[in-house]
């Protein structure tokens, strides 16, 4: 499951804009449009959007960056695809992961997260990541494992239900 | 009881507002401040934000406008259907004072119905180096303002004059 690219996006003073794409491979005319498709009106953090530009598949997680000196900002993370066929349920849990963990490490900014962002387009075509964030803290994450475990829940529940 | 209720509801008044001004001026914050009565940490509007406010007598359909320049042109659909504005301006902001100005001029000259009530806000009243009010009204020419308007001093941090501020309003729809 390699997307096409990874993107951070955030609101600026004058509307959605475009803090980094990795790799770099999307056009700026298509990117500029693509930003307004990553946060749709009247969404708000914890909100996904999963939508097409064109050719391109997209799945975005929204979130709150917190400020210490001003209000808190809104931004997503957005993977983008090539084709709709990819599993947009990892994508979801991959990127709501990584922001609550950045966030319960307080390291939830805009630089840690341009900083990881290689790291993770690495991680989405290995299935696995571990990223070192400061000499501190690391985060790490194992797609096959991951999918295991909720299966696993899955079938917990089933059974429950069965029961 | 179907009598009572459509009885009511033909005593109900509704009333659409737009709440708008640039960003970071505290629009979302009021309208948090008047759904809870406590000030809430916000983040910037994706387009709008569209709540009911349930009064005795009056429905208002608020739609609180992101203030960012990208989002401004679409003012104008929301703004010509509106029984009332609510301009916010950040006063302790001098920086962006013209650009508030042009704004509020851009808004009032050219996208409200004649009827429209106009409350202008200055928020951020807890902060210091405010504009002051009568500066204010000068330079935004306000005693020229072809509407039924009135201007409040208000804090969303504090809840300072934002109930005066919309019970005026208020009583202006009720009548």
């Amino acid at each position: 499951m390699k997307p096409m690219s990874l993107c951070l996006i955030n609101m600026g003073t004058k509307g959605l804009e475009l803090i980094k794409s990795f790799p770099d491979v999307i056009p700026t005319d298509s990117m500029n449009q693509l930003v307004y498709k990553t946060i749709p009106i009247g969404s708000n953090p914890g909100d996904f959007a999963q939508t097409t530009f064109n050719d391109l598949n997209l799945t975005s997680y929204i979130f709150r960056i917190p400020s210490a000196t001003d209000r808190d900002n809104l931004a997503s993370l957005v993977a983008i695809f090539s084709s709709a066929d990819y599993d947009s349920k990892t994508i979801k849990q991959v990127f709501s992961w990584v922001v609550t963990e950045l966030e319960n490490k307080s390291l939830l900014n805009t630089q840690t997260l341009q900083n990881i962002l290689p790291k993770l387009f690495k991680g989405f075509s290995k299935g696995q990541f571990k990223i070192e964030i400061t000499s501190t803290s690391t985060i790490s994450f194992n797609f096959k494992k991951d999918e295991k475990d909720r299966n696993g829940n899955a079938i917990d529940s089933l059974a429950d239900d069965l029961w | 009881m179907s009598f009572l209720l459509s009885l009511f509801k033909s005593r109900t008044k509704n009333a659409d507002i737009t709440i708008c001004g640039l960003d970071d001026a505290g629009k979302t914050t009021i309208l948090r401040f008047l759904e809870t009565g406590h000030f809430n940490e916000t983040t910037p509007t994706m387009g709008v934000n569209r709540e009911t406010l349930h009064l005795p007598g009056l429905q208002i359909n608020v739609f609180d406008l992101a203030g960012q320049e990208d989002f401004r042109n679409m003012w104008h659909s929301v703004n010509e259907k509106s029984d009332g504005i609510v301009f916010v301006v950040d006063r302790s902001n001098a920086m962006r004072f013209n650009e508030a100005k042009y704004v509020f001029q851009q808004t009032t000259n050219a996208q409200l119905d004649d009827e429209v009530i106009v409350l202008i806000i200055l928020n951020k009243n807890d902060l210091p180096d405010l504009i002051d009010k009568s500066q204010f009204i000068t330079e935004f020419d306000l005693h020229n303002l072809p509407f039924k308007w009135a201007i409040f001093e208000t804090s969303a941090k504090t809840g300072e004059g934002i109930f005066d501020a919309f019970k005026w309003f208020v009583d202006e729809f009720v009548g």
